[in-house]
């Protein structure tokens, strides 16, 4: 069973094999995702374009893309549209950037020792797999989160996996975020 | 013609309710990014839990927009929108 040690400023996470080889495949797909317009496979003329808000971004089909990228104003398309080509770069970057320090942890072994910016990048990535995870199991409101843990046996198991990954995954994000309201709270102390 | 303090802050930060995020999170979030106090971020994370919906931060459009996608990086739902009679 995973484990979360802190004692100090440090932070160790601990995995077992089975969940740290979980974590990196889905992660991995994570990072597929985010890169399904791979900007470093765009010419660099493109990239620096897409930086400085020149190209316009579509809006995403996917629904777990649109989760992870939302209009800056559901009510407001025409903003939306400018907003998403000034800023959805950046904030693509930003999210790639976590999934990579995450997928960096999960490569040294089962015990992971975090910074706090580190577990700060976990505690967003993590955060960002679990909307799309929730987006593929039809979670989108507390109504239908009640109703797919009441009819769990009625589940096939590779949704039933899903959930059960949904909340491995809840349990960690929550307990890393203790441990950074923790550090807060120390911080008024001092 | 509006006071003039509603032309100085017109828009606002809006964070929806969604099922994803922890309560222990989203009071991180609003403690870390806006500066808030515990009992402040505990406050409106209960808002945008209980009412589906809470204003998070209001002022200048720039701002807010800035705001809004602090928020999307941290996953949270949020929008910015201009400020109307019922806020």
């Amino acid at each position: 069973m995973a484990a979360i040690d802190s004692r100090g400023d440090d932070v160790v996470l601990q995995l077992e094999d089975n969940e740290r080889s979980l974590m990196l495949t889905v992660f991995t797909d994570l990072a597929a995702l985010l890169g399904e317009s791979d900007e470093s496979e765009r010419p660099a003329s493109e990239n620096w374009e897409a930086r400085l808000g020149l190209v316009d971004r579509p809006r995403p089909e996917d629904p777990a893309l649109l989760r992870l990228f939302p209009d800056v104003d559901p009510y407001d398309a025409e903003r939306s549209k400018e907003f998403r080509r000034l800023t959805e770069f950046d904030l693509q970057q930003a999210k790639a950037h976590n999934v990579r320090i995450i997928l960096n942890g999960l490569s040294h072994g089962p015990r992971i020792p975090l910074t706090e910016d580190e577990v700060l990048a976990w505690t967003k990535g993590l955060n960002d797999l679990r909307l799309v995870l929730a987006v593929r199991l039809g979670i989108d409101t507390e109504e239908a989160q009640e109703e797919k843990y009441a009819r769990r046996d009625e589940l096939d198991e590779s949704e039933d996996l899903t959930l059960t990954l949904y909340d491995f995954l809840t349990w960690v994000q929550d307990r890393l975020t203790m441990t950074l309201l923790d550090g807060m709270q120390g911080d008024e102390e001092e | 013609m509006r006071p003039a303090e509603d032309l100085a802050k017109p828009w606002k930060t809006v964070v929806f309710n969604d099922p994803v995020n922890l309560m222990s999170y989203v009071s991180y979030v609003f403690q870390s990014y806006f500066g808030y106090s515990a009992e402040k971020a505990h406050t409106l994370m209960l808002e945008v839990h209980e009412n589906g919906r809470s204003v998070v931060a209001t002022g200048t459009r720039e701002a807010m927009e800035r705001d809004t996608q602090a928020m999307h990086e941290y996953g949270l739902w949020a929008a910015c929108q201009p400020m109307t009679e019922s806020d």
